[in-house]
């Protein structure tokens, strides 16, 4: 398609009859200049009203009413009727197509009341020289379908709204973007065909067992019809099955992809976990120790406090032990005397007269005070005291080593993780948890099981309920094969339901096919358009499963990273994409791109790729801008380009009404 | 209109067959036609009966 011209009378703010047109060819690109309400969107609403017929534009808003015939018009014609007109010219396959709309409006009460008029088609046929006309706008909307179906149109017709709102990204663009990729591509038409196929076929079924006068026939057509069903929606789960597979498995490996991004954060999170595993076992131990510090010195605590005062008193009894001359217990000498052996060290007495005279001796003077045992066991305690004392300052020593040494380890540990936590917040500066990611992996991991089992056992119900069927199959076409009045419809059946089938292969193909060639084409078109330097970021750019348009980096998705002049770029690249694929792929898109003020938030070196790449995407392209996109700088770019064929600019000569002078490309056109 | 590249994946079909989903997808793509199941289903069949009656 090709458009040639647009020709406006009395429409919007164009008043009398003025004409702008398009260039083609190796210049191939028309600008339409000028300020704010000087009525570049009222062009872009013209081409719409002209083509379509459509009275509003995506970007209106809808409770407001938009009149389309001039309004100064019908003030100066006190009630009477204005006409306003859109004649669009273009070409399609060797064919010119003029397409004229009227729209009449007059003024009532303070209202303002419009009312579309004709329509009027002219399809002159270069070939044979000859014209067809048509006036009913059923057909002419027909005829224009074939060529731009209305439902497309926003692809290739796009207003101010449409770029941004593709480069938002969010998730009501889903709808906007499956909705291309379906109708465009026209996935859908294929998709449609097989479920309309599914209820001819049913339709010849019900002929069938209304035909047919055996019972038993009829019987098995029900039960196939029955089976039929069964077999449909396991193909249905199975085909949600597959879906959430696919959704899953993106899922997992967009996962993978920040494990790996974050591998490194990961290590230090390890290494932070085992930190503070060795502090909780190294404050535990502090604790252990701090404990048995004090039950030491509350054992020991008497010790020394007392030793001192006991070893004074000691010295004393000591003084009177030997002034008592007791230092023997007497039992002791009269033990040793009884048995002839003397006790403390085990002489035999009856061989040593001279010990057990000293020992009769010793009887014989024994003095007894009788506070000799209380020495001995005053003696006693105060060396076990001295023992305890020795022992608890030695206990006291190994604690205080062995605190100082844990306190040591925690403060090292404590840093460590100071350390690791700088290098963290260096590396990244978010908040991954790495090990939530790991544990969410790990998750997945165990439900791709529920996943292989579930597609396991539908497969296996698929298989068996096949099997029926073609059982089925088998026993009623033999009995078909018996009547003869239903022989034709069997054909029939047999014949569909083999279409049904290959279309439905062919239906998968295609969409797989489609997708990869969008994704291709649409990140080759980026690489095109984008600033150089920023190439290398985007390695692809894909639609997922979920059609969302996902741009992937070095280190995986990167959406959230792109400014929104970037995202700009993406959004048409996917449009180009898009429309590229539905011209047949070729080099060229085989349509014009009629965008109104396209460069938006884009920045200055990609608005010079923009300029240098757009129009070698596409047979023809129509750019409506405003002064603050098209300066002295864009005007440039686009001139050394050589690709300018048209420029138009659009003055206000009053309130409510617009003038379109052509300029002549070696004229200035931009006014900054 | 339909697109060249599924025009050149139904040539996988047999002539009969393509003349069928040709039939069938350019009722549901023309804008302007019916896609009532009754009005698709008698299209669609006629044009079968045709091919059928013309094979015998």
């Amino acid at each position: 398609m090709k458009l040639i011209s647009i020709e406006v009378e009395n429409f919007r703010q164009f008043q009398g009859r003025q004409r702008i047109e398009f260039a083609s060819g190796n210049s191939n690109t028309t600008i339409l200049f000028g300020i704010n309400g000087t009525g570049k969107t009222g062009l872009f609403r013209a081409m719409m009203f002209g083509l379509f017929g459509s009275r509003t534009i995506e970007q209106d808003d809808r409770t407001a009413e938009v009149h389309l015939v001039n309004i100064n018009r019908i003030e100066a014609n006190h009630g009477s009727p204005i006409t306003a007109s859109v004649e669009v010219k273009f070409s399609e396959s060797s064919s010119i197509y003029t397409i004229k709309r009227k729209i009449s409006a007059y003024k009532k009460n303070n209202q303002i009341i419009e009312k579309e008029d004709e329509s009027f088609l002219n399809i002159f046929s270069e070939k044979n020289s000859s014209s067809t006309q048509l006036s009913d706008p059923e057909k002419i909307n027909k005829e224009i379908s074939r060529v731009i179906d209305i439902k497309n149109r926003g692809f290739f017709f796009f207003d101010a709204e449409q770029i941004d709102t593709l480069s938002n990204m969010h998730d009501d663009v889903k709808e906007v973007i499956r909705k291309g990729i379906v109708q465009i591509l026209q996935i859908e038409l294929l998709e449609e065909s097989v479920t309309k196929l599914d209820k001819i076929k049913a339709k010849i079924k019900a002929e069938i067992t209304l035909k047919s006068k055996n019972t038993q026939l009829s019987s098995l057509i029900s039960d196939q019809e029955r089976k039929t069903i069964e077999y449909n929606d396991y193909l249905e789960k199975k085909r949600k099955i597959e879906e959430e597979r696919v959704l899953f498995n993106e899922e997992l490996s967009a996962l993978n992809a920040r494990l790996e991004q974050n591998k490194d954060i990961g290590l230090l999170q390890k290494k932070i976990l085992e930190k503070k595993e060795s502090i909780s076992f190294i404050s535990d131990a502090l604790k252990s120790v701090y404990e048995n510090a004090s039950s030491s010195i509350f054992r020991g605590l008497g010790s020394l406090l007392m030793t001192q005062d006991i070893a004074n008193r000691c010295d004393d009894l000591n003084v009177r032990l030997l002034e008592d001359q007791n230092y023997i217990p007497r039992q002791i000498l009269e033990i040793s005397l009884a048995e002839g052996k003397c006790v403390l060290c085990d002489s035999d007495l009856n061989q040593n007269e001279t010990g057990k005279r000293k020992i009769h001796n010793m009887m014989h003077n024994y003095q007894n005070s009788g506070v000799l045992p209380a020495i001995l066991l005053i003696n006693n305690t105060n060396e076990e005291i001295k023992q305890t004392k020795k022992k608890t300052i030695e206990d006291l020593d190994e604690a205080l080593f062995n605190i100082n040494a844990k306190k040591e380890a925690l403060e090292k540990s404590e840093n460590e993780i100071s350390d690791l936590d700088v290098d963290i917040s260096e590396i990244l500066n978010s908040s991954v948890n790495y090990v939530e990611l790991v544990k969410s992996r790990d998750l997945m991991k165990k439900s791709e099981l529920d996943f292989i089992n579930d597609y396991a056992s539908i497969n296996l119900k698929i298989i068996e309920s096949e099997e029926k069927i073609k059982k089925l199959e088998i026993q009623i076409q033999d009995l078909q094969s018996k009547e003869q009045g239903l022989k034709n419809e069997a054909l029939k059946y047999e014949f569909l339901d083999n279409l049904q089938k290959k279309l439905r292969l062919i239906s998968d193909e295609y969409c797989g096919t489609m997708k990869n060639a969008l994704n291709n084409e649409v990140t080759k078109i980026f690489r095109k358009l984008i600033d150089e330097k920023d190439v290398s970021l985007v390695q692809r750019i894909s639609v997922n499963s979920k059609y969302e348009i996902e741009v992937h980096g070095s280190i995986g998705i990167i959406n959230q990273d792109l400014s929104q002049g970037q995202k700009q770029i993406v959004a048409l690249s996917f449009i180009a994409g898009l429309a590229k694929l539905a011209s047949g792929g070729g080099n060229v898109i085989d349509f014009p791109l009629f965008m109104d003020t396209p460069f938006g938030r884009i920045s200055g070196v990609n608005r010079d790729n923009l300029i240098k790449h757009l129009p070698d995407l596409v047979s023809q392209l129509i750019l409506l801008f405003t002064d603050t996109e098209f300066t002295n700088t864009e005007e440039k770019v686009f001139k050394e380009s050589t690709k300018l064929g048209k420029t138009y600019k659009l003055s206000q000569v009053e309130v409510g009404m617009t003038k379109i002078e052509q300029v002549a490309i070696k004229d200035r056109l931009s006014t900054r | 209109m339909i697109n060249e590249l599924i025009l050149e994946k139904l040539k996988e079909l047999t002539d009969d067959e393509r003349e069928v989903a040709l039939i069938l997808m350019r009722i549901l793509d023309d804008p302007t036609s019916s896609k009532e199941i009754h009005v698709v289903t008698e299209k669609v069949l006629d044009e079968l009966s045709s091919i059928l009656e013309d094979k015998k």
